[in-house]
């Protein structure tokens, strides 16, 4: 070892670096062929940490002719979950493997990988690939896929704090578990971010059980971050609500002027939008030098981005989630959050990406869109300063992936049913999988659920002569490939110049609200729509003045615990007035309207605000536990008093609070006897509450897709599979119908109550609630806490009346108006 | 309550049915459309598991209307079956056979592809549009046909839904009749076929179907 080791610490000296000793701490493990996960942060050299071991132990292995054996095989698989990230990655290794005269080929498989490259890849792997899960996936639904893995030693998935708590984590898991099926001394390593649930993230990667030997190392690399607020100078002329922030624009042209490279992070795609349009409307001299990225846009547009901002080309980026990860802008010195980051993990992550010179000071900006998020801007700096991060909760036994997964191992080789059991079961997701929940999933992809109908023609798995379990149908199988992965996505619209260029993806939805000739504003250009044919809608640039901004969906984040508790403390600071926080002090005359409308809740008090206004009778109730925990506790309490009589909620909510609002007077007096936040009955109240199940049914777009139920159509071809899309909600409403016991229905009723209402922390709230004396306050004027959640459009429905008597009173209404 | 509703149009007696149906008393004939047999298997074929009940569930639907209005004639505008051949015209077939003394006839739609020889055997008889009395029976009401001046149109094809709003902030969502002067819309007979909301102009008069009875709007 001491030959392989020193060729690679020469080379570190020849680039006049020297590795860290974490760095060394994980090559001793890697060649020990040790499995483990590495906590370290982005940008500091993590990547070396686990690609230099890969090489030692090659040349241990062939000391005489490393520099001349080719064609070995696939040694090590690289999953990463951003195709961004996965062409930095080939360049750096190619780079060394060049340098050390070894003749390896390093190669991408992602979707972005030309198909000459993708078939070539079929006959000859490259001894290091680079993948997402989804694309392991891809490989795993071709024919002969065994032998392009025989070779492989080791798999590395990068970023693992990212995957971890989504369905491609899921992924993810069961691609290693098939990989290690099929080679049982696989060695399996992760590179992850500080998280708070950093040893369930261990678990995960591992399966069950973790091999005995396996270790954490933490590279434990400290990154000063400092925060500072962009503050309104009136506060008192500062809105109550929004999510824009645009009112603060003018006091964040200083900071850009004063500034190298600046990333302006914004929480929704047409914020990011609006941004941009303003900066440079603000600002006619910042056109060429700023950019924007964003999902929606063209793979092209944001390559172009990156790179210039890269280079230094571009000073000002305005973007969204979409730069969280990525490859490192060396040149950013500054970054400028618009808006509440919901998280601390996401703010840190962003701040991470300005200053990337070890310890060097990353400066973050926090622009708040409304009043109340002066409050969080304080809890933010004191979440940055503890790092307090959030735990990234992993996705348990989702049935619609393990459907997907099972389709995907019967196009390509086929499985042995008892085999993947045992092979699934061993993934941290599935380890509690049920005999029975097998044999649905098994009975559900050969028969499509159960079947009464004699004439019956349901064909996708069946097994072959020798018992595999393999899909037949070629035209199944193309679409299965097709549709491989599990991020949602909408029906999407490309957008492209008359002649040229594609520009990006908007949803179908927003284009149908566009007639021939409106003008929209995309990718920082204001275009004139000219024609829709085949999903593409074709535009031109335009000067007309008005003009809209596409509405994504999907932007509404929750408030994370540890960001809700924070809040909580800051406002209970507020009310003991005793800190020095200039955040707290500016929003200090919002307070006072508070309490004078109302009154400043303290941590032993629980708020209730009831209004009229010709709408109808507001009441609003403030648990600052974030939208999610609100999302149920509203449904909670509103069917806990529609039982007392027959009533209709429209309920909106924020992180701060919730608002009930009904036609006739709310009983809330009555209501608050009879123990209205009580834990007992939790779940079933929740259900019951959920008559619309509407919150299911949207959970239930997801899984369909997932699952294969929905088609999203070829690629370009949209058209083609027009006759077999159907909307998730009619899948949604005939399983509920006719199939109640379909298990993917009961994962949409199952995800909604963990991951969605969050019933763990709905708990919480409510046994907190329970030690809280309840204030209810009758109040003229809707008070700062209560005027965001007023205005807010997007409800959520309860009713206790029948429909029929509903209906009626509306007509009624609408004859008085 | 009562829950269906009384029309007359052109002195005629209609009857709009909760089961979204429209019966008419003095020709004693039933009037539905949009049916889609056959979507859910389509869809099967595929390897998509649509459940496989909904054809029956659709089949039985209609039985039981049938046997609660007795009509002599079914009137059917367009979209019946959903897509080539496959089983579930088979179980179609049979359900015909049990009612074979009632006359039915189709007014073709868009989704109506199978050749002429299954209709025969199933005993339908098939028009692309249909005249009686003051009524022009076709599938898609926005097509051009020729017809005799003055006549009201009565067509499938929109799966026609209304959105109610009423205070707070509240606003639902039911499959419905459309009536004017000049066309009468009908609400899709068959389940997993979607609704396509409308926005009735003045002079347009709309019944929504609403947890079993009939709602004028």
């Amino acid at each position: 070892m001491q030959q392989a080791q020193s060729i690679i610490e020469n080379w570190f000296e020849s680039k006049e670096w020297s590795p860290f000793d974490w760095q060394r701490e994980v090559w001793h493990a890697f060649i020990e062929r040790k499995s483990g996960l590495l906590n370290a942060p982005t940008g500091s050299g993590k990547t070396f940490a686990l690609f230099m071991p890969t090489l030692m132990s090659w040349i241990e292995a062939h000391p005489d002719n490393y520099q001349s054996k080719e064609k070995n095989g696939l040694q090590l698989l690289w999953v990463t979950p951003l195709r961004a990230l996965a062409r930095n990655l080939e360049e750096i290794m190619q780079e060394v493997v060049d340098d050390l005269g070894i003749p390896w080929s390093i190669q991408r498989r992602t979707g972005d990988v030309s198909s000459s490259i993708k078939q070539k890849q079929k006959t000859q792997m490259p001894e290091v690939l680079i993948i997402t899960p989804e694309s392991l996936h891809v490989l795993l639904a071709q024919k002969g896929y065994p032998k392009r893995f025989k070779s492989l030693k080791s798999v590395v998935v990068d970023e693992w704090h990212e995957l971890l708590g989504s369905k491609r984590g899921t992924q993810t898991e069961l691609g290693l578990s098939r990989l290690r099926g099929m080679n049982k001394d696989l060695q399996t390593w992760g590179i992850s971010a500080t998280i708070g649930n950093f040893d369930e993230a261990f678990d995960v990667l591992l399966g069950i059980p973790s091999p005995d030997d396996a270790v954490i190392i933490k590279a434990n690399v400290q990154k000063n971050i400092d925060v500072k607020t962009v503050l309104p100078d009136d506060v008192e002329k500062f809105p109550w609500s929004g999510h824009l922030g645009t009112n603060l624009l003018h006091k964040v042209l200083p900071i850009l002027d004063k500034s190298g490279s600046t990333l302006i992070f914004t929480n929704v795609r047409s914020q990011c939008e609006i941004w941009f349009q303003k900066l440079l409307e603000a600002n006619p001299n910042l056109a060429g030098e700023i950019g924007i990225h964003h999902g929606s846009l063209d793979r092209n547009v944001r390559n172009y981005i990156e790179q210039a901002l890269h280079s230094g080309d571009l000073k000002t980026v305005v973007c969204t989630s979409s730069l969280d990860l990525g490859v490192d802008f060396t040149p950013v010195d500054t970054v400028i959050q618009v808006g509440s980051p919901k998280g601390v993990a996401r703010f840190i992550q962003r701040a991470g990406r300005s200053g990337h010179q070890p310890n060097s000071i990353s400066t973050i900006w926090f622009v708040p869109t409304h009043a109340l998020e002066l409050i969080e801007a304080a809890a933010l700096k004191e979440a940055v300063q503890d790092e307090k991060v959030e735990s990234r909760d992993p996705i348990l036994k989702p049935i619609d992936v393990l459907v997907q997964y099972l389709v995907t191992l019967a196009v390509s080789e086929g499985f042995v049913p008892d085999q993947i059991y045992k092979e699934v079961r061993q993934t941290f997701a599935f380890q509690t999988l049920r005999e029975e929940e097998w044999d649905w999933i098994l009975n559900f992809i050969q028969y499509g659920g159960k079947s009464l109908s004699r004439y019956d023609e349901f064909s996708k798995v069946e097994p072959d002569e020798n018992g595999l379990m393999k899909v037949f149908d070629r035209r199944i199988s193309r679409r299965h490939r097709m549709s491989i992965g599990t991020i949602e996505s909408a029906s999407m619209m490309r957008v492209k110049y008359m002649k040229g260029s594609t520009l990006g993806r908007i949803e179908e939805w927003f284009i149908s609200q566009l007639n021939v000739g409106d003008a929209f504003w995309f990718a920082g250009r204001n275009l004139e729509l000219v024609r829709v044919k085949d999903l593409t809608a074709y535009v031109r640039k335009t000067k007309g003045a008005s003009s809209k901004v596409p509405a994504w969906l999907g932007g509404r984040m929750s408030l994370s615990s540890n960001m809700s508790d924070l809040l909580r403390k800051k406002l209970q600071d507020a009310v003991n007035n005793t800190h020095d926080s200039i955040d707290l002090r500016t929003i200090e005359p919002i307070f006072d309207i508070q309490r004078k409308r109302s009154i400043l809740p303290g941590n032993d008090q629980f708020l209730i605000e009831k209004s009229y206004s010709k709408e109808g009778c507001h009441c609003f109730f403030f648990p600052f536990e974030g939208r999610y925990v609100h999302e149920g506790m509203s449904a909670l309490v509103a069917h806990r008093i529609s039982k007392l009589m027959p009533i209709t909620f429209s309920i909106a909510m924020n992180d701060y609070g919730f608002e009930l609002l009904s036609d006739q007077d709310i009983p809330i007096e009555e209501a608050l006897k009879h123990d209205l936040f009580s834990e007992k009955n939790l779940v079933r109240d929740i259900r019951g509450s959920l008559n619309s199940t509407e919150l299911a049914k949207r959970r239930f777009r997801g899984i369909s897709q997932i699952a294969g139920l929905v088609f999203p159509g070829y690629p370009g071809n949209q058209k083609k599979s027009r006759h077999l899309q159907m909307s998730s909600g009619l899948f949604f409403d005939v399983f509920s119908e006719h199939e109640p016991d379909n298990l993917l229905l009961q994962q949409a009723h199952d995800e909604v109550l963990q991951y969605q209402l969050d019933e763990a922390r709905l708990r919480q709230a409510l046994q907190r609630i329970h030690k809280q004396e309840v204030v209810l306050k009758h109040v003229d004027r809707f008070s700062p806490f209560a005027f965001p959640i007023f205005v807010d459009r997007l409800r959520e429905k309860l009713s206790s009346e029948k429909l029929i008597d509903r209906v009626k009173k509306m007509q009624k209404q609408l004859e008085e108006d | 309550m009562s829950s269906t509703f009384t029309k007359t149009v052109h002195t005629q007696t209609w009857k709009l049915l909760p089961e979204k149906a429209i019966y008419w008393d003095e020709r004693e004939t039933l009037i539905i459309t949009d049916l889609h047999i056959g979507k859910s298997g389509h869809f099967r074929k595929s390897g998509i598991a649509a459940p496989s009940t909904i054809n029956a569930k659709n089949l039985e639907r209609l039985g039981r209307l049938i046997r609660k209005y007795q009509p002599s004639k079914l009137l059917i505008l367009g979209d019946l079956f959903h897509s080539k051949a496959n089983r579930e015209w088979l179980e179609f077939e049979e359900w015909r056979e049990n009612i074979d003394a009632l006359d039915i006839q189709l007014v073709t739609g868009n989704h109506d592809l199978l050749h002429q020889s299954f209709y025969e055997s199933a005993n339908i008889k098939v028009h692309e549009t249909l005249e009686m009395d003051e009524f022009l029976f076709v599938h898609d009401p926005n097509d051009s046909f020729e017809s005799a001046p003055n006549r009201t149109v009565v067509a499938g094809h929109i799966h026609p839904g209304i959105s109610i709003k009423g205070k707070g902030r509240q606003s639902l969502r039911f499959p419905c009749f459309l009536f004017s002067d000049e066309r009468i819309l009908l609400p899709a007979f068959g389940e997993f076929t979607g609704l396509h909301t409308i926005k009735p102009d003045d002079g347009e008069q709309v019944f929504a179907v609403v947890d079993g009875s009939i709602v004028e709007l």
